[in-house]
């Protein structure tokens, strides 16, 4: 395997704007900007992030369910970005997505045969017999009984719900799976349960997942690389071990410590102060400088306030902050202070 | 026996024997089905458990809070040494805030939207202590203030629908606190909040209970929340206690199996994956209607007994309690053996 394999997804400069209407007037709100991410074939990509940073975006935009204001979205080479009608639908069956409410997410009054059947009766001509004999093999799969093929969402359990949304997903063998907060309603027992047959899953369909979660024990567990967002922008990404034990932005530093721990006693390590600032307006320079404590370790320099950091590797920033190269020393500075 | 971690004064709260069933039409549903719980003073005592367990119904029977649907008996239900079983509504209106506070989930749908933050706090002053004009205002100042609250005079002329999630988190923290209750029931608080922004309430209702010294009912369903900030522990699933302990002992050694699978169930953030364990099954729907343990059609351990006879709490050597026929014995050895 040592060829170049070309990504599946490859987002590059995305931008998304909304325009809003307020009494204050009208403005533009940008929820995503400038996002470059790649999504290998098969690779489990997590996306984190607070209430507002723009995952959900992002991944309405690599879904197409919105089109992109700026930049470009390719799909195993070819540019999807502005694709429309029929080559739109035909887009579809690659890339499916799971929602985070399992119950409302499907219809109350289709049966659990007809929930999975539909994708299929969409897009694809089989016979009767070919229907029933793969929406049979999808609930084997996902792990439902055959039995409750006749019954109906509020006759599900919630982590049964998520399974024959799980089950619609798969049925047209997409390549790539979004799975937008896919366990948070569900309770801890159930979670690992769905979580488990997620993994077994993508090893066995060779699946891609794009995997949106603020819980990041889930995305530490099923993700091979993460990408951490921050009002819109992606500020850090890598392999998961590295942004779990060694993160180069002050960000992912907090936000990968600030959920208490089970198995430690003890305050966290590093506590940040105050909000994720409103969208509508951003701080300007870094817009993490408000909040950030190796600005304040450094003696608040005048570059986070007047320029906007980005990722560049070669010039030894591996995560969109201007001491990047520092964070990781500064870091046991500030929590040994 | 070695003394219990338990309260060791007369509790704040004592529950004894706690029912709660909701009429259906057409049938009756089982909450909450025989609780004891003692909390005790300046204690932090967690409930945890999943959906439907119960934990959330507790704490509202504590605050006189269920609807007219709910069934409630209990042998014993004392706040402060007083019996709650029998009171009208007027008497626990003014149990509520003075002696008992809630901070609930969802701060925003626990606003009224047309009043300022302010008016809503002056409304509960004015009421619960009388305090009005100046000496209100300077009280709604202060108690901000002690919540951390950035810019308490703007936040005092706000909407709700003007703060975010977490400004609201403390002012309803705030509006709990007006009163100094001796109890505060805290149900999920940091449930619908961002990770960091939990955080920063974490530490904040911890610091202001060292700093007050009320006593806390915490719901949570979060493991990890429960190791921060509460001192005891109980566990509860399908509507009863299955073990309770002090939090350091739950963690070092979970003797209930559904402790163990429930712990063992969390993805881990401070450290590389390993397998996640799960539990196989899900919470029966009436707890009501169950014979036996109510936890053992998902047990691994689950014996002939546990079919046909409950397992009622019974201590261990060290404090600890469980009910369970099977992990009883097994425990007691290795409890014995520390």
């Amino acid at each position: 395997m040592s060829a170049p394999v070309r990504p599946l997804v490859e987002v590059r400069g995305l931008v998304k704007e909304f325009e809003v209407k307020g009494h204050r007037g009208s403005g533009v709100v940008r929820a995503v900007t400038d996002v470059d991410l790649d999504i290998m074939p098969g690779e489990a990509v997590g996306l984190v992030g607070e209430s507002g940073s723009g995952k959900t975006t992002l991944a309405r935009n690599v879904l197409r369910l919105v089109e992109p204001s700026a930049g470009t979205i390719r799909l195993d080479g070819t540019d999807v970005t502005h694709l429309k009608g029929g080559a739109l639908r035909r887009l579809r069956p690659q890339i499916q997505v799971v929602f985070q409410d399992p119950v409302g997410s499907l219809d109350p009054r289709m049966s659990v045969f007809d929930l999975i059947a539909e994708p299929m009766r969409a897009h694809r001509s089989l016979s009767r017999g070919e229907l029933r004999t793969t929406v049979e093999r999808l609930l084997d799969e996902v792990g439902l009984v055959r039995s409750l093929r006749d019954r109906r969402p509020h006759e599900l359990s919630g982590g049964q719900c998520q399974r024959v949304a799980i089950a619609r997903a798969i049925s047209l063998q997409p390549r790539l799976l979004i799975l937008d907060e896919p366990t948070s309603a569900l309770d801890v027992s159930v979670q690992a349960q769905v979580l488990e047959l997620l993994v077994r899953l993508r090893a066995e369909h060779d699946l891609a997942y794009l995997l949106i979660s603020h819980d990041l024990g889930v995305i530490r567990y099923l993700c091979e690389r993460v990408a951490v967002m921050y009002l819109g922008r992606i500020v850090e990404q890598g392999p998961t071990e590295r942004i779990f034990e060694d993160a180069r932005h002050p960000y992912t530093r907090a936000l990968v410590l600030a959920r208490p721990d089970v198995d430690a006693d003890g305050p966290p390590r590093l506590l940040l102060s105050g909000e994720i600032p409103s969208a509508t307006a951003p701080p300007p320079g870094c817009a993490f400088h408000p909040r950030c404590w190796l600005r304040e370790q450094l003696g608040r320099p005048q570059e986070c306030e007047t320029s906007v950091p980005t990722i560049d590797e070669r010039a030894g920033q591996p995560a969109a902050c201007h001491f990047a190269a520092q964070t990781s020393e500064r870091f046991e500075r500030e929590v040994e202070g | 026996m070695v003394t219990p971690p338990g309260p060791v004064s007369e509790p704040v709260l004592r529950i004894r024997d706690l029912r709660v069933r909701f009429r259906t039409p057409g049938r009756r549903v089982t909450a909450v089905s025989g609780i004891d719980l003692d909390v005790g003073q300046g204690e932090i005592l967690g409930v945890v458990g999943e959906t439907g367990c119960g934990k959330t119904v507790t704490g509202l029977s504590v605050l006189g809070l269920l609807p007219d649907t709910a069934e409630v008996e209990a042998a014993e239900l004392r706040l402060l040494g007083r019996d709650l079983t029998s009171l009208t509504d007027d008497q626990w209106r003014g149990l509520r805030g003075t002696d008992v506070a809630m901070v609930f989930q969802n701060p925003t749908g626990s606003f009224n939207p047309v009043f300022t933050i302010g008016a809503q706090m002056r409304d509960v002053l004015a009421a619960h202590d009388g305090l009005k004009g100046r000496a209100a205002a300077a009280r709604i100042h202060e108690v901000l203030t002690a919540c951390a609250m950035p810019d308490p005079d703007r936040v005092i002329g706000s909407y709700p629908h003007q703060l975010s999630g977490g400004m609201l988190q403390r002012a309803m923290l705030a509006l709990a606190l007006l009163s100094r209750p001796k109890l505060l029931v805290a149900d999920e608080p940091t449930t619908a909040l961002d990770v960091t922004i939990a955080a920063q309430i974490l530490e904040l209702i911890l610091g202001l209970q060292r700093e007050m010294g009320f006593s806390v009912l915490f719901i949570t369903h979060d493991l990890g929340v429960v190791r921060r900030v509460c001192s005891r522990v109980a566990v509860l699933y399908a509507g009863r206690v299955v073990e309770t302990a002090g939090t350091a002992d739950l963690f070092r050694a979970p003797q209930h199996p559904y402790t163990r699978g429930l712990i063992a169930a969390v993805p881990r953030t401070h450290r590389a994956a390993g397998a996640l364990a799960t539990i196989r099954g899900s919470v029966p729907p009436d707890p009501g209607a169950i014979v036996g343990c109510a936890f053992r059609e998902r047990c691994e351990l689950a014996i002939e007994r546990c079919a046909t006879e409950r397992p009622e709490l019974r201590s261990l050597v060290g404090g600890q309690r469980v009910a369970c026929h099977v992990a009883t014995d097994e425990a007691g050895a290795t409890v014995a053996e520390r």
